[in-house]
């Protein structure tokens, strides 16, 4: 990147800054704890719905598929939104607020999305807040009340903004190194797990909707996919600091 | 690359075997176009093997990583559990227990396929 556009990020990022995002995000994460709470204990049977939800609308998006390509895409995109909706509940991080360490590009998309949806509410704010403001000096009932929402509302609207803008110019600060590490880690992961990765992936493109680990597990075929199978997983739970208790118990 | 060079062989060899057999005033159209198909034959396998197995371990990668960060605690646990049993049996034990588990899945399939 030439030293003119990383002076633009950077300023722009200490403009963000001033206007709150810092100090936002902060509140930002605190009710993003709160929401991975109340789901666990007030909603077990989240994930249950929201894939009927995924499978609803996979359902409507095949019935207007023309090729097996745009099917088979479909399909594809159902399983990687369940398995985004499952690792969001396992480690309890909105996938638009967090960069993951193994895609950490991926996020970008998501922050231009989020925010997207929030411009988009500060413009319906926009709108409605000068109709309230008439309406409340007209003593019309219920302006008021309204009206003080519609204002938190923008309130939070133009701080997500905000947030979005500066971890976007924060992005594309370090983009090349997160570009050039990622694709570090992903030619290593091939060489170390391509073949259990196959046997993954295999099952993946065999089924329409996720395969259980039985499944996969029963998939394999020699005693290299077991291995690098296992070494996936002991990786896996790794990266997550869980601690293994293996057994010689059988259990095929 | 082995079915770029096959692919363009190929089609050579139908090319030139219909531009010997043409008429004289056919052969100066075929002459083109057999260069055209050959070239558009080598140059579609090419990218179709080069695109596909490139991306195919991408594919695979995104899968595997996406799937396993998508399991619980628990099930990670269970599948490591079992994947340490399998890996404890001989050869022939293993050999013996994935052929029964393959064969399950095959009846499994084509029970469903009946269905």
């Amino acid at each position: 990147m030439d030293p003119i556009e990383r002076l633009k990020y950077r300023k722009a990022m200490k403009r963000y800054e001033q206007l709150g995002a810092v100090r936002f995000q902060k509140v930002v994460f605190a009710v993003e704890r709160i929401k991975f709470k109340v789901i666990k204990k007030l909603f077990p049977n989240f994930i249950m719905h929201y894939d009927r939800i995924c499978d609803r609308k996979k359902r409507r998006l095949l019935r207007k598929s023309k090729t097996e390509q745009e099917r088979r895409q479909i399909i594809q995109d159902t399983q990687f939104e369940k398995m985004a909706m499952r690792k969001e509940l396992n480690q309890e991080q909105n996938r638009n607020y967090h960069m993951s360490k193994k895609h950490p590009t991926e996020i970008y998309p998501y922050l231009e999305w989020n925010k997207r949806i929030h411009r988009n509410g500060l413009m319906k704010n926009g709108v409605l807040i000068p109709f309230l403001i008439a309406g409340s000096i007209a003593h019309i009932p219920g302006c008021l009340p309204l009206l003080i929402w519609e204002c938190i509302s923008a309130g939070i609207n133009f701080e997500c903004v905000n947030i979005q803008n500066y971890s976007m110019a924060r992005y594309k600060l370090v983009e090349e190194r997160l570009k050039r590490q990622e694709e570090q880690r992903r030619q290593e992961a091939i060489k170390e797990y391509y073949e259990a990765s196959a046997v993954i992936g295999k099952q993946m493109e065999k089924k329409e909707d996720l395969p259980s680990f039985d499944e996969i597990i029963d998939s394999v075929e020699n005693r290299e996919q077991l291995r690098q199978l296992k070494k996936l997983l002991l990786k896996e739970t790794q990266d997550r600091g869980l601690e293994l208790v293996g057994g010689n118990q059988k259990c095929v | 690359m082995r079915l770029t060079v096959w692919v363009g062989l190929s089609s050579l060899g139908t090319a030139t075997y219909k531009f010997v057999k043409a008429k004289p005033a056919e052969r100066k159209e075929m002459g083109k176009d057999a260069l055209v198909t050959t070239a558009t034959a080598s140059v579609t396998s090419t990218i179709g093997d080069t695109i596909n197995g490139i991306q195919l371990d991408h594919i695979y990668d995104k899968y595997s990583s996406a799937y396993m960060e998508s399991r619980s605690d628990a099930e990670l646990s269970d599948a490591y559990k079992r994947l340490e049993y399998l890996d404890s049996l001989s050869d022939d034990e293993l050999a013996v227990v994935l052929q029964q588990k393959h064969q399950l899945q095959e009846e499994d399939s084509q029970s469903t396929k009946t269905l």
